[in-house]
Protein backbone atom coordinates (compact mmCIF):
# COMPACT_ATOMS: atom_id res chain seq x y z
CA UNK A 1 0.00 0.00 0.00
CA UNK A 2 1.16 3.44 -0.97
CA UNK A 3 0.57 6.95 0.40
CA UNK A 4 -2.54 8.41 -0.74
CA UNK A 5 -2.00 10.89 -3.48
CA UNK A 6 -4.24 14.16 -3.47
CA UNK A 7 -6.40 12.08 -6.11
CA UNK A 8 -6.34 8.97 -4.46
CA UNK A 9 -7.38 11.05 -1.26
CA UNK A 10 -10.50 12.27 -3.15
CA UNK A 11 -12.08 9.37 -4.75
CA UNK A 12 -11.70 7.80 -1.18
CA UNK A 13 -13.39 10.57 0.27
CA UNK A 14 -15.87 10.55 -2.01
CA UNK A 15 -16.41 6.76 -1.80
CA UNK A 16 -16.18 6.91 2.12
CA UNK A 17 -19.34 9.52 1.50
CA UNK A 18 -21.39 7.30 -0.72
CA UNK A 19 -20.83 4.53 2.16
CA UNK A 20 -22.11 6.82 4.09
CA UNK A 21 -25.16 8.10 2.69
CA UNK A 22 -26.16 4.35 1.96
CA UNK A 23 -25.08 3.04 5.16
CA UNK A 24 -27.90 1.13 6.96
CA UNK A 25 -29.40 -0.25 4.15
CA UNK A 26 -28.22 -3.86 2.47
CA UNK A 27 -25.95 -3.51 -0.10
CA UNK A 28 -27.30 -4.00 -3.76
CA UNK A 29 -24.16 -5.81 -4.73
CA UNK A 30 -23.77 -9.15 -6.22
CA UNK A 31 -19.67 -9.22 -5.65
CA UNK A 32 -17.44 -9.78 -2.16
CA UNK A 33 -16.36 -7.55 -1.70
CA UNK A 34 -18.92 -4.67 -2.46
CA UNK A 35 -18.21 -2.50 -5.09
CA UNK A 36 -17.26 0.48 -3.18
CA UNK A 37 -15.38 -1.64 -0.85
CA UNK A 38 -13.42 -3.18 -3.76
CA UNK A 39 -13.33 0.34 -5.20
CA UNK A 40 -11.44 2.00 -1.76
CA UNK A 41 -9.30 -0.96 -2.18
CA UNK A 42 -8.45 -0.46 -5.53
CA UNK A 43 -7.52 2.71 -4.98
CA UNK A 44 -5.25 2.40 -2.23
CA UNK A 45 -3.36 -0.36 -3.75
CA UNK A 46 -3.18 0.69 -7.42
CA UNK A 47 -3.21 4.53 -7.09
CA UNK A 48 -5.95 7.19 -8.39
CA UNK A 49 -6.04 6.03 -12.28
CA UNK A 50 -5.75 2.35 -11.77
CA UNK A 51 -7.62 2.24 -9.01
CA UNK A 52 -10.82 4.26 -10.79
CA UNK A 53 -10.30 2.10 -13.79
CA UNK A 54 -10.41 -0.97 -12.08
CA UNK A 55 -13.38 0.20 -10.04
CA UNK A 56 -15.71 0.99 -13.22
CA UNK A 57 -14.63 -2.12 -14.48
CA UNK A 58 -15.80 -3.79 -11.56
CA UNK A 59 -18.84 -1.86 -11.73
CA UNK A 60 -19.90 -2.39 -15.09
CA UNK A 61 -19.34 -5.83 -14.25
CA UNK A 62 -22.02 -5.55 -11.35
CA UNK A 63 -24.96 -6.36 -13.34
CA UNK A 64 -27.32 -9.52 -13.63
CA UNK A 65 -25.47 -10.67 -16.90
CA UNK A 66 -22.31 -11.27 -15.57
CA UNK A 67 -20.57 -13.31 -12.63
CA UNK A 68 -21.04 -12.88 -9.37
CA UNK A 69 -19.16 -14.21 -6.15
CA UNK A 70 -15.81 -13.52 -4.71
CA UNK A 71 -13.86 -10.91 -6.66
CA UNK A 72 -10.74 -9.52 -4.95
CA UNK A 73 -8.83 -6.45 -6.03
CA UNK A 74 -5.83 -8.04 -8.03
CA UNK A 75 -2.31 -7.83 -6.76
CA UNK A 76 -0.21 -4.80 -7.80
CA UNK A 77 1.94 -5.98 -10.25
CA UNK A 78 5.90 -5.23 -10.58
CA UNK A 79 4.54 -2.58 -13.28
CA UNK A 80 1.75 -1.23 -11.12
CA UNK A 81 3.88 -0.74 -8.02
CA UNK A 82 6.81 1.10 -10.25
CA UNK A 83 4.08 3.77 -11.12
CA UNK A 84 3.41 6.50 -8.82
CA UNK B 1 -31.98 32.33 -12.24
CA UNK B 2 -29.20 30.31 -13.44
CA UNK B 3 -26.36 32.31 -12.44
CA UNK B 4 -26.39 30.62 -9.41
CA UNK B 5 -25.54 27.51 -11.76
CA UNK B 6 -22.90 29.57 -13.86
CA UNK B 7 -21.27 30.63 -10.78
CA UNK B 8 -20.61 26.95 -9.92
CA UNK B 9 -18.77 26.75 -13.39
CA UNK B 10 -17.76 23.02 -12.93
CA UNK B 11 -21.66 21.68 -12.29
CA UNK B 12 -22.50 24.04 -15.72
CA UNK B 13 -19.37 21.73 -17.80
CA UNK B 14 -20.57 18.26 -16.31
CA UNK B 15 -24.49 19.64 -16.78
CA UNK B 16 -23.15 20.45 -20.74
CA UNK B 17 -21.64 16.71 -21.16
CA UNK B 18 -24.52 15.30 -19.90
CA UNK B 19 -26.84 17.21 -21.74
CA UNK B 20 -24.83 16.51 -25.20
CA UNK B 21 -24.98 12.79 -24.47
CA UNK B 22 -28.67 12.43 -23.16
CA UNK B 23 -29.91 14.87 -25.78
CA UNK B 24 -32.57 12.19 -27.26
CA UNK B 25 -33.44 11.08 -23.79
CA UNK B 26 -34.11 14.89 -23.05
CA UNK B 27 -36.25 15.13 -25.87
CA UNK B 28 -38.07 12.78 -25.12
CA UNK B 29 -38.98 13.24 -22.17
CA UNK B 30 -39.29 16.72 -23.00
CA UNK B 31 -42.07 15.83 -25.73
CA UNK B 32 -43.97 13.68 -23.09
CA UNK B 33 -43.79 16.75 -20.66
CA UNK B 34 -45.22 19.16 -23.44
CA UNK B 35 -47.70 16.64 -24.55
CA UNK B 36 -49.44 16.36 -21.02
CA UNK B 37 -48.86 19.73 -20.79
CA UNK B 38 -51.62 20.10 -23.52
CA UNK B 39 -53.84 17.89 -21.64
CA UNK B 40 -53.43 19.82 -18.36
CA UNK B 41 -51.84 23.01 -19.17
CA UNK B 42 -50.48 23.89 -15.60
CA UNK B 43 -46.84 23.43 -15.01
CA UNK B 44 -46.79 22.02 -11.69
CA UNK B 45 -49.55 19.28 -12.26
CA UNK B 46 -47.83 18.48 -15.86
CA UNK B 47 -44.62 18.01 -13.75
CA UNK B 48 -46.09 15.77 -11.30
CA UNK B 49 -47.83 13.50 -14.23
CA UNK B 50 -44.16 13.29 -15.75
CA UNK B 51 -42.80 12.75 -12.58
CA UNK B 52 -45.31 9.57 -12.09
CA UNK B 53 -44.76 8.15 -15.52
CA UNK B 54 -41.15 8.17 -14.55
CA UNK B 55 -41.74 6.62 -11.27
CA UNK B 56 -43.90 4.29 -12.52
CA UNK B 57 -40.72 2.60 -14.71
CA UNK B 58 -38.77 3.16 -12.12
CA UNK B 59 -40.68 1.64 -9.21
CA UNK B 60 -40.58 -2.25 -10.25
CA UNK B 61 -36.85 -2.36 -10.54
CA UNK B 62 -37.00 -0.90 -6.90
CA UNK B 63 -39.08 -2.92 -5.84
CA UNK B 64 -37.08 -5.92 -6.82
CA UNK B 65 -33.76 -4.81 -6.31
CA UNK B 66 -35.07 -4.34 -2.01
CA UNK B 67 -36.45 -7.66 -2.42
CA UNK B 68 -33.33 -9.26 -3.25
CA UNK B 69 -31.67 -6.77 -1.18
CA UNK B 70 -33.15 -7.97 2.26
CA UNK B 71 -33.16 -11.62 1.41
CA UNK B 72 -29.37 -11.18 0.77
CA UNK B 73 -29.28 -9.63 4.15
CA UNK B 74 -30.47 -12.36 5.94
CA UNK B 75 -28.11 -14.94 4.96
CA UNK B 76 -25.06 -12.03 6.00
CA UNK B 77 -23.68 -13.88 8.91
CA UNK B 78 -23.61 -17.06 7.11
CA UNK B 79 -21.50 -15.42 4.32
CA UNK B 80 -19.00 -13.65 6.89
CA UNK B 81 -18.93 -17.15 7.66
CA UNK B 82 -17.75 -17.96 5.20
CA UNK B 83 -15.39 -15.13 4.33
CA UNK B 84 -13.39 -15.99 7.69
CA UNK B 85 -13.41 -19.81 6.66
CA UNK B 86 -11.85 -18.28 3.01
CA UNK B 87 -9.68 -16.04 4.48
CA UNK B 88 -5.86 -16.09 3.71
CA UNK B 89 -7.43 -18.58 0.83
CA UNK B 90 -6.45 -18.73 -2.86
CA UNK B 91 -8.96 -21.24 -3.87
CA UNK B 92 -11.93 -18.64 -5.33
CA UNK B 93 -13.94 -21.18 -6.72
CA UNK B 94 -14.09 -23.34 -3.52
CA UNK B 95 -15.59 -20.43 -2.19
CA UNK B 96 -17.99 -19.39 -5.17
CA UNK B 97 -18.92 -22.72 -5.17
CA UNK B 98 -20.05 -22.77 -1.22
CA UNK B 99 -21.57 -19.56 -1.74
CA UNK B 100 -23.64 -20.97 -4.35
CA UNK B 101 -25.16 -23.38 -2.20
CA UNK B 102 -25.88 -20.83 0.36
CA UNK B 103 -28.08 -18.85 -2.32
CA UNK B 104 -29.65 -21.89 -3.41
CA UNK B 105 -30.23 -22.97 -0.20
CA UNK B 106 -31.92 -19.93 1.34
CA UNK B 107 -33.40 -19.16 -2.42
CA UNK B 108 -31.51 -16.06 -2.79
CA UNK B 109 -30.59 -15.10 -6.41
CA UNK B 110 -27.96 -13.25 -6.44
CA UNK B 111 -28.14 -9.84 -6.46
CA UNK B 112 -29.60 -7.70 -10.13
CA UNK B 113 -25.96 -5.75 -8.87
CA UNK B 114 -24.65 -2.21 -8.47
CA UNK B 115 -24.98 -0.91 -11.81
CA UNK B 116 -28.64 -0.91 -12.46
CA UNK B 117 -28.65 0.55 -9.25
CA UNK B 118 -26.40 3.60 -10.03
CA UNK B 119 -27.93 3.62 -13.31
CA UNK B 120 -30.93 5.48 -12.25
CA UNK B 121 -28.99 8.08 -11.12
CA UNK B 122 -29.15 9.29 -14.97
CA UNK B 123 -32.76 8.50 -15.60
CA UNK B 124 -33.26 10.99 -12.97
CA UNK B 125 -31.04 13.33 -13.88
CA UNK B 126 -32.69 13.53 -16.67
CA UNK B 127 -35.73 15.61 -15.93
CA UNK B 128 -33.46 18.14 -13.88
CA UNK B 129 -32.31 19.18 -17.67
CA UNK B 130 -35.74 18.83 -19.19
CA UNK B 131 -36.85 21.27 -16.74
CA UNK B 132 -34.09 23.77 -16.36
CA UNK B 133 -34.13 23.65 -20.33
CA UNK B 134 -37.79 24.76 -20.08
CA UNK B 135 -36.92 27.89 -17.93
CA UNK B 136 -33.52 28.66 -20.52
CA UNK B 137 -32.99 31.80 -21.12
CA UNK B 138 -31.01 34.18 -23.95
CA UNK B 139 -29.18 36.50 -22.42
CA UNK B 140 -30.21 40.00 -22.91
CA UNK B 141 -27.40 41.93 -25.01
CA UNK B 142 -26.71 45.33 -24.42
CA UNK B 143 -29.87 46.54 -22.75
CA UNK B 144 -31.65 44.38 -24.55
CA UNK B 145 -33.58 42.51 -22.17
CA UNK B 146 -32.79 38.61 -21.61
CA UNK B 147 -35.39 36.22 -23.49
CA UNK B 148 -37.03 33.12 -23.20
CA UNK B 149 -35.95 29.83 -24.88
CA UNK B 150 -37.26 27.00 -24.14
CA UNK B 151 -34.72 24.19 -25.01
CA UNK B 152 -35.97 20.31 -25.72
CA UNK B 153 -39.61 21.14 -26.39
CA UNK B 154 -41.34 21.05 -29.91
CA UNK B 155 -41.75 24.49 -30.86
CA UNK B 156 -44.98 23.91 -31.91
CA UNK B 157 -45.86 22.59 -28.55
CA UNK B 158 -48.58 24.96 -26.17
CA UNK B 159 -46.21 24.84 -23.51
CA UNK B 160 -43.18 26.35 -25.79
CA UNK B 161 -45.76 29.44 -26.36
CA UNK B 162 -47.18 29.52 -23.31
CA UNK B 163 -43.38 30.02 -21.96
CA UNK B 164 -42.40 32.69 -24.80
CA UNK B 165 -45.74 34.49 -24.10
CA UNK B 166 -44.72 34.33 -20.21
CA UNK B 167 -41.35 35.12 -21.08
CA UNK B 168 -40.28 32.15 -19.11
CA UNK B 169 -42.39 32.16 -15.80
CA UNK B 170 -44.19 28.98 -14.88
CA UNK B 171 -46.89 30.53 -13.05
CA UNK B 172 -49.11 27.52 -11.51
CA UNK B 173 -51.09 28.12 -8.39
CA UNK B 174 -49.87 31.41 -8.03
CA UNK B 175 -46.56 30.32 -7.69
CA UNK B 176 -43.82 31.10 -10.16
CA UNK B 177 -42.38 27.81 -10.86
CA UNK B 178 -39.19 29.34 -12.75
CA UNK B 179 -37.81 30.95 -9.07
CA UNK B 180 -35.39 29.98 -7.27
CA UNK B 181 -36.13 30.56 -3.18
CA UNK B 182 -33.41 33.34 -3.79
CA UNK B 183 -34.51 34.91 -6.78
CA UNK B 184 -34.07 38.21 -6.76
CA UNK B 185 -37.10 40.69 -6.87
CA UNK B 186 -39.31 38.08 -4.85
CA UNK B 187 -41.72 39.68 -2.48
CA UNK B 188 -42.03 37.55 0.84
CA UNK B 189 -45.15 36.61 0.11
CA UNK B 190 -43.36 35.11 -3.29
CA UNK B 191 -41.00 33.60 -1.31
CA UNK B 192 -42.56 31.25 0.86
CA UNK B 193 -44.32 29.02 -1.16
CA UNK B 194 -40.69 28.16 -2.81
CA UNK B 195 -39.20 27.71 0.77
CA UNK B 196 -42.55 25.58 1.91
CA UNK B 197 -41.74 23.62 -1.57
CA UNK B 198 -38.20 22.71 -0.35
CA UNK B 199 -39.06 22.02 3.28
CA UNK B 200 -41.75 19.39 2.01
CA UNK B 201 -38.72 17.72 -0.62
CA UNK B 202 -36.09 17.72 2.66
CA UNK B 203 -38.47 16.68 5.13
CA UNK B 204 -40.13 13.55 2.93
CA UNK B 205 -35.92 12.48 2.34
CA UNK B 206 -36.29 12.77 5.82
CA UNK B 207 -39.62 10.06 6.35
CA UNK B 208 -37.79 7.66 3.59
CA UNK B 209 -35.04 7.46 5.95
CA UNK B 210 -36.81 6.75 9.16
CA UNK B 211 -39.12 4.33 7.32
CA UNK B 212 -36.02 2.77 6.22
CA UNK B 213 -34.74 2.38 9.75
CA UNK B 214 -37.61 1.37 11.50
CA UNK B 215 -37.77 -1.35 9.13
CA UNK B 216 -34.80 -2.84 8.55
CA UNK B 217 -32.92 -3.52 11.84
CA UNK B 218 -29.36 -3.79 10.17
CA UNK B 219 -27.99 -3.67 13.89
CA UNK B 220 -25.19 -2.70 11.24
CA UNK B 221 -25.81 1.29 10.95
CA UNK B 222 -21.84 1.96 11.13
CA UNK B 223 -19.67 3.77 12.67
CA UNK B 224 -20.59 6.94 14.24
CA UNK B 225 -19.29 9.70 11.94
CA UNK B 226 -21.60 7.72 8.87
CA UNK B 227 -25.13 7.94 10.74
CA UNK B 228 -23.86 11.75 11.23
CA UNK B 229 -23.02 12.13 7.72
CA UNK B 230 -26.66 10.19 6.48
CA UNK B 231 -28.61 12.55 8.88
CA UNK B 232 -27.43 15.36 7.52
CA UNK B 233 -27.10 14.19 3.99
CA UNK B 234 -30.57 15.34 3.00
CA UNK B 235 -29.35 19.14 4.25
CA UNK B 236 -26.56 18.96 1.72
CA UNK B 237 -29.24 18.00 -1.05
CA UNK B 238 -31.12 20.85 -0.05
CA UNK B 239 -28.01 23.01 -1.29
CA UNK B 240 -29.22 21.78 -4.98
CA UNK B 241 -32.72 22.63 -4.31
CA UNK B 242 -31.81 26.05 -3.54
CA UNK B 243 -30.39 26.50 -6.58
CA UNK B 244 -32.61 25.09 -8.73
CA UNK B 245 -36.35 26.40 -10.46
CA UNK B 246 -39.09 25.34 -7.75
CA UNK B 247 -40.84 23.04 -11.07
CA UNK B 248 -37.67 20.54 -10.05
CA UNK B 249 -38.18 20.38 -6.47
CA UNK B 250 -41.81 19.66 -7.43
CA UNK B 251 -40.38 16.74 -9.03
CA UNK B 252 -38.71 16.44 -6.03
CA UNK B 253 -41.84 16.48 -3.66
CA UNK B 254 -43.89 14.10 -5.85
CA UNK B 255 -40.97 11.60 -6.46
CA UNK B 256 -40.40 10.90 -2.54
CA UNK B 257 -44.02 11.02 -2.49
CA UNK B 258 -43.90 7.60 -4.25
CA UNK B 259 -40.99 6.28 -2.51
CA UNK B 260 -42.57 6.94 0.66
CA UNK B 261 -45.59 5.32 -0.27
CA UNK B 262 -44.28 2.06 -2.23
CA UNK B 263 -41.73 1.56 0.90
CA UNK B 264 -44.74 1.71 3.01
CA UNK B 265 -46.24 -0.47 0.60
CA UNK B 266 -43.59 -2.82 0.71
CA UNK B 267 -42.58 -3.06 4.08
CA UNK B 268 -46.78 -3.05 5.41
CA UNK B 269 -47.97 -5.86 2.95
CA UNK B 270 -44.61 -7.79 3.48
CA UNK B 271 -43.32 -8.12 0.67
CA UNK B 272 -39.72 -7.42 1.44
CA UNK B 273 -39.70 -10.60 4.12
CA UNK B 274 -40.47 -13.17 2.01
CA UNK B 275 -40.85 -16.54 4.09
CA UNK B 276 -37.64 -18.47 3.85
CA UNK B 277 -36.54 -21.50 1.13
CA UNK B 278 -39.17 -20.75 -1.22
CA UNK B 279 -37.46 -21.25 -3.75
CA UNK B 280 -34.67 -24.04 -3.07
CA UNK B 281 -35.13 -25.84 -6.09
CA UNK B 282 -34.41 -22.93 -8.47
CA UNK B 283 -31.01 -23.60 -10.15
CA UNK B 284 -28.37 -21.04 -10.13
CA UNK B 285 -26.13 -21.03 -12.13
CA UNK B 286 -22.51 -21.08 -11.55
CA UNK B 287 -20.80 -18.21 -13.09
CA UNK B 288 -17.68 -18.48 -10.83
CA UNK B 289 -15.36 -17.97 -14.05
CA UNK B 290 -14.43 -14.11 -14.18
CA UNK B 291 -12.39 -11.01 -13.67
CA UNK B 292 -9.59 -12.04 -15.78
CA UNK B 293 -6.67 -10.85 -13.90
CA UNK B 294 -7.93 -11.07 -10.60
CA UNK B 295 -5.53 -13.06 -8.86
CA UNK B 296 -6.61 -14.01 -5.36
CA UNK B 297 -4.91 -12.73 -2.72
CA UNK B 298 -5.58 -12.37 0.96
CA UNK B 299 -5.36 -9.32 2.10
CA UNK B 300 -8.56 -8.26 0.53
CA UNK B 301 -10.43 -10.57 2.37
CA UNK B 302 -10.17 -8.47 5.37
CA UNK B 303 -11.95 -5.70 4.33
CA UNK B 304 -14.67 -7.40 2.57
CA UNK B 305 -16.98 -7.01 5.55
CA UNK B 306 -20.29 -5.01 4.95
CA UNK B 307 -20.59 -2.42 2.38
CA UNK B 308 -20.50 0.11 4.90
CA UNK B 309 -17.44 -0.27 7.39
CA UNK B 310 -14.82 -0.77 5.53
CA UNK B 311 -13.56 2.44 3.82
CA UNK B 312 -14.94 4.59 7.15
CA UNK B 313 -12.59 2.82 8.88
CA UNK B 314 -9.78 4.11 6.79
CA UNK B 315 -10.72 7.62 6.36
CA UNK B 316 -11.73 8.65 9.73
CA UNK B 317 -12.03 12.54 8.44
CA UNK B 318 -14.24 11.91 5.52
CA UNK B 319 -16.08 15.06 6.23
CA UNK B 320 -16.10 16.20 2.41
CA UNK B 321 -18.79 17.49 0.92
CA UNK B 322 -18.16 16.10 -2.50
CA UNK B 323 -20.56 14.01 -4.01
CA UNK B 324 -20.17 10.99 -5.72
CA UNK B 325 -20.70 11.75 -9.31
CA UNK B 326 -23.37 8.46 -9.65
CA UNK B 327 -25.40 9.40 -6.35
Amino acid sequence: MKTPTFQAKIALKAIALYQAARSGRPSPCRFHPSCSVYGAEAISVHGAAKGTWLALRRIVRCQPFAAHGYDPVPAPTLRSSNHS
Amino acid sequence: MTHALISAGIFQSIGHSISVIFHPLLVLFATILSTIYGVIPNYALAISALTLVIMAILTPLTVKSTKSQIAMQRIQPEMKKLQLKYKGSTDKVAMNEEMMALYKEHGVNPLSGCLPVLAQAPFMSVLYFVIRGLTHMTPGLNGVAEKSSPQYIPHSSQMYHDLIASNGHMVSFGVDLANHPFSPGLTVAQRIPLFALIGAAVGLQYVLMWQIKKNLQTGNQGPQQMQTIQRIMPLLFAYIYFIVPAALTVYFVVSNIVRVLTQDLMFRTGVVKRPQNKAAERVIPATAKESGSAKNQSKSASTENSDTQGAAKAHPRSKDKRKRRDR
